[in-house]
């Protein structure tokens, strides 16, 4: 009947998301190679259980106040509690004191996740809708159920649907007033061509101490996979400048219109112009 | 005799799920509060990232699989807790409906919890949801598609009940009441009941309805029911109820699984 200590001291993650191939993967991976912060495999199960919170708060917490005297902000520290622990001893491994978590579906609720991480800073990556469009088409994903390949991986119009769909979404979620002065966009270009710059103004963010524009080759093959999966830009101790205009050679001119014209009115905003 | 905390009580609803918990609620020694319905939630937020991600957890996280379940099990006993300890009363029982659906995930998080299933004659539960469903749905009510429906999601509730007596370490810490056994004899049901889950039976929790704190919350659709003391007539209240196509729905769909659980749909000799 003991109630445990409740975990309060421990830090709130850093949450690294944001469109598909926009370089998620790429910032965790770096930011895993700092002093305190340290990163590890997608769990996807994560993001769902901070909207199992929300859910079971919106519909039952009154309930749960009144009837099991469930006060509303026990239920979220208690899922908060859960979700720390289960980063807890890879950080301790590590002797590290946050944990990044990436995942690009965690875009569409930093809402949700900012509620039940009030300390919590979340990082969005951003990239040319033409180069993501044009990764998507290489990717290969596929329905995990039925093994059909997803629509937006099949078609540059679709995938400039599904990226502009997705990166509004993202922003409506980050517009939450409970996110306020806790994001910050990153632009993969920006990323790879100035490093230093970025992760300067990145640390300064975060409240770290300098981020070193690396990436250690263990920390890209646990993180990223084995070496087939990995993304073009995550080979070890470098950054490859190639990704950032792949596309021109791999997309046709009707391709690069279509998209240009879908995903516009979303990415000028973040400097993506024509 | 299994005698973990929590005790967790499921079954389809209108099975007589309420009935037992305001009896388990009157025990000296057992906390059991009106339905907390979030027990399903979290069990299966616990069986997706032991599917999914079970093992990067244990070779990348370093959490072998009875660390995670210590992490879920915590997080469920949390929303328990505040209620549990104001009752100031050492065991503490969940009843909602739907925890029968993840009994097989309950018994990995909490390896020593009883897990007692409430059954019901297809019959009766369909008949007593009908009215509920005919209630809601109002003028566009179609009782043999509902019929239908609800006699499937009874089934589909055998199934989970067919996996426990299966598997006989599922099966171990699974006890079964059925309503009508309950209703009729109830003292020669309860005690091996409160036996298995190692309690001593104490005559005392047939008085239920004579316990302000038993009456049920509006959110328990029993709530009129268990303000009286145990009655009979809704053993058999299909006949008043059902007609004879909303009877051969549910044949359809729950024949075969009530004819495995004891209950036979042949029809009765006039």
């Amino acid at each position: 009947m003991s109630d445990p200590a409740v975990c309060e001291s421990e830090f709130d993650p850093v949450f690294i998301c944001g469109p598909p191939r926009s370089g998620v993967r790429l910032l965790a991976t770096v930011l895993d190679g700092h002093d305190v912060l340290g990163s590890g495999p997608e769990l996807p199960f994560i993001v769902t259980m901070a909207q199992q919170w929300r859910d079971l708060d919106e519909t039952l917490g009154v309930n749960h106040e009144k009837n099991y005297g469930l006060e509303r902000d026990a239920s979220r520290r208690a899922f908060r509690r859960a979700i720390l622990q289960l980063f807890a001893e890879r950080l301790r491994l590590a002797s590290k004191k946050t944990f990044v978590y990436h995942s690009f579906a965690a875009a569409l609720c930093m809402d949700t996740l900012g509620m039940v991480f009030p300390e919590a800073k979340f990082v969005v990556t951003m990239r040319d809708p033409r180069a993501i469009a044009s990764s998507l088409l290489r990717c290969g994903w596929r329905n995990p159920r039925t093994g059909a390949p997803l629509p937006y991986t099949l078609d540059a119009a679709a995938g400039a649907r599904f990226l502009t769909d997705f990166t509004q979404a993202a922003l409506r979620a980050a517009s939450a007033p409970v996110l306020r002065d806790r994001v910050t966009f990153v632009r993969y270009e920006d990323l790879c061509r100035s490093a230093g710059e970025v992760l300067a103004q990145l640390a300064a963010f975060l409240a770290v101490a300098p981020i070193r524009p690396m990436i250690s080759a263990r920390a890209a093959a646990e993180i990223v996979g084995p070496p087939e999966a990995a993304h073009p830009a995550l080979r070890p101790d470098t950054i490859d400048l190639e990704s950032l205009i792949h596309w021109r050679s791999r997309l046709s001119a009707a391709d690069v219109d279509r998209i240009e014209s879908i995903a516009a009115p979303v990415f000028r905003a973040f400097g993506y112009a024509r | 005799m299994v005698v973990g905390n929590p005790i967790f009580i499921g079954g389809v609803p209108r099975s007589g799920t309420t009935l037992l918990r305001v009896i388990l609620d009157t025990h000296p020694r057992i906390y059991c509060g009106t339905e907390l319905r979030a027990v399903n939630a979290l069990a299966s937020l616990w069986s997706s990232a032991h599917i999914h991600s079970g093992r990067m957890l244990d070779e990348a996280y370093a959490l072998r699989s009875d660390a995670v379940c210590a992490i879920f099990s915590e997080l469920i006993l949390s929303f328990l807790r505040p209620a549990w300890n104001a009752s100031g009363k050492p065991r503490v029982a969940e009843k909602t409906p739907s925890n029968v659906l993840v009994f097989p995930a309950l018994r990995q998080l909490f390896p020593q919890s009883p897990l007692v299933h409430v059954l019901r004659d297809v019959r009766d539960v369909v008949a007593s949801r009908l009215e509920r469903d005919r209630d809601a749905a109002g003028a566009s009510f179609d009782a043999v598609a509902t019929a239908r429906l609800r006699a499937r999601e009874w089934a589909d509730t055998m199934a989970i009940r067919r996996r426990m007596l299966s598997d006989p370490d599922l099966a171990r810490t699974y006890y079964e009441v059925r309503y009508e056994d309950l209703v009729r004899h109830p003292e020669r049901t309860l005690i091996p009941l409160f036996e298995f889950i190692g309690e001593r039976f104490d005559p005392a929790v047939l008085g239920f309805h004579r316990m302000s704190r038993n009456v049920a919350g509006t959110e328990e659709w029993s709530a009129q029911a268990v303000q009286r003391s145990i009655f009979t007539s809704s053993v058999g209240r299909w006949r008043e109820v059902l007609g004879e196509a909303e009877l051969a729905a549910i044949a359809q769909e729950a024949r075969d699984a009530s004819r495995g659980a004891g209950y036979s749909l042949d029809p009765e000799p006039r």
